[in-house]
């Protein structure tokens, strides 16, 4: 248990910082998404 | 899989992060060196994302002024396009190693932030390139706009130059700072680490890629769809 939660910073760091990335790559997808929208109407 | 980016560089990615972390979580042993000195070997994990943010970002912004050269030279606005998408993933990247680096500092020295040389520097380029972001955005004409970015990002490279790789090894200022980078250096860090470290810096580098291609993309589009809207209401 004790080597779990001495792990847990690496793991709390890996995730964030892959929420932070994903976040960002959702935000641009949905920003193309609305500008091909527009181009097809 | 994403239209915009390319699949097969998608899986790659994918795999190599999930064997990076699950090499990092469960293979890599915790550093003798930061038991020691922090109570906490685990902790030299960190450097698995910390680290490659860093360098994928400096790589961001050294890439960013030379398609900005390129830009003055041949005033191809595509060249424009990709520089400030570099900049922009490249500040974000800058941004997220501040984060992860001041997470380390609260569990190594008990601080978030105790303007270690590296902290400072660190945030002199953050400084550097949000002002870069704010002067692109507050210029209209897109001309001057791409040529003054263009101007700037050369400049910020240069100043990252001095910020990433020297001003942090000068000899008086690593004798004042604590950061771990010279445990690293001089090899105090086993082969598993220099491993996973190659394998985590090779994916973020790759997911960089794939977002600046992305967001290169998007202002292509916009540019496109500005050019349209112009034409429209000239008719």
């Amino acid at each position: 248990m004790t080597a779990v939660s001495e792990a847990l910073p690496f793991f709390l760091v890996w995730l964030v910082t892959w929420i932070a990335l994903m976040a960002y790559l959702w935000r641009l997808e949905s920003k193309l998404r609305e500008l091909e929208g527009d181009g097809k109407t | 899989m994403r239209k915009w980016l390319s699949p097969t560089l998608n899986i790659m990615v994918g795999v190599l992060m999930v064997v990076a972390f699950v090499l990092a979580f469960f293979w890599v042993p915790p550093a003798r060196e930061f038991a020691e000195r922090y109570g906490n070997g685990h902790i030299a994990k960190i450097i698995f994302v910390h680290v490659p943010l860093a360098i994928v970002s400096f790589i961001g912004f050294i890439a960013a002024a030379g398609f900005g050269l390129a830009y003055l030279a041949r005033r191809n606005v595509r060249w424009d396009d990709i520089s400030y998408a570099l900049v922009e993933v490249g500040w974000l990247y800058a941004v997220l190693a501040t984060i992860t680096g001041a997470y380390f500092s609260k569990l190594a020295w008990g601080e978030w932030w105790s303007w270690d040389p590296r902290q400072t520097t660190m945030f002199l380029v953050l400084l550097t390139y949000s002002a870069y972001l704010l002067v692109r955005g507050s210029i209209e004409d897109a001309e001057r706009k791409a040529s003054v970015s263009a101007v700037y990002a050369v400049l910020g490279a240069i100043a990252s130059v001095f910020l990433y790789w020297v001003i942090p090894y000068l000899p008086t200022v690593m004798a004042s700072s604590a950061h771990p980078s010279g445990i690293i250096a001089r090899g105090g860090l086993d082969f598993s680490y220099r491993l996973v470290l190659r394998l985590s810096l090779l994916g973020f580098l790759l997911v960089f890629v794939q977002l600046v291609k992305l967001r290169a993309t998007l202002s292509h589009l916009e540019r496109k769809r500005l050019e349209l809207s112009l034409k429209e209401t000239e008719a």
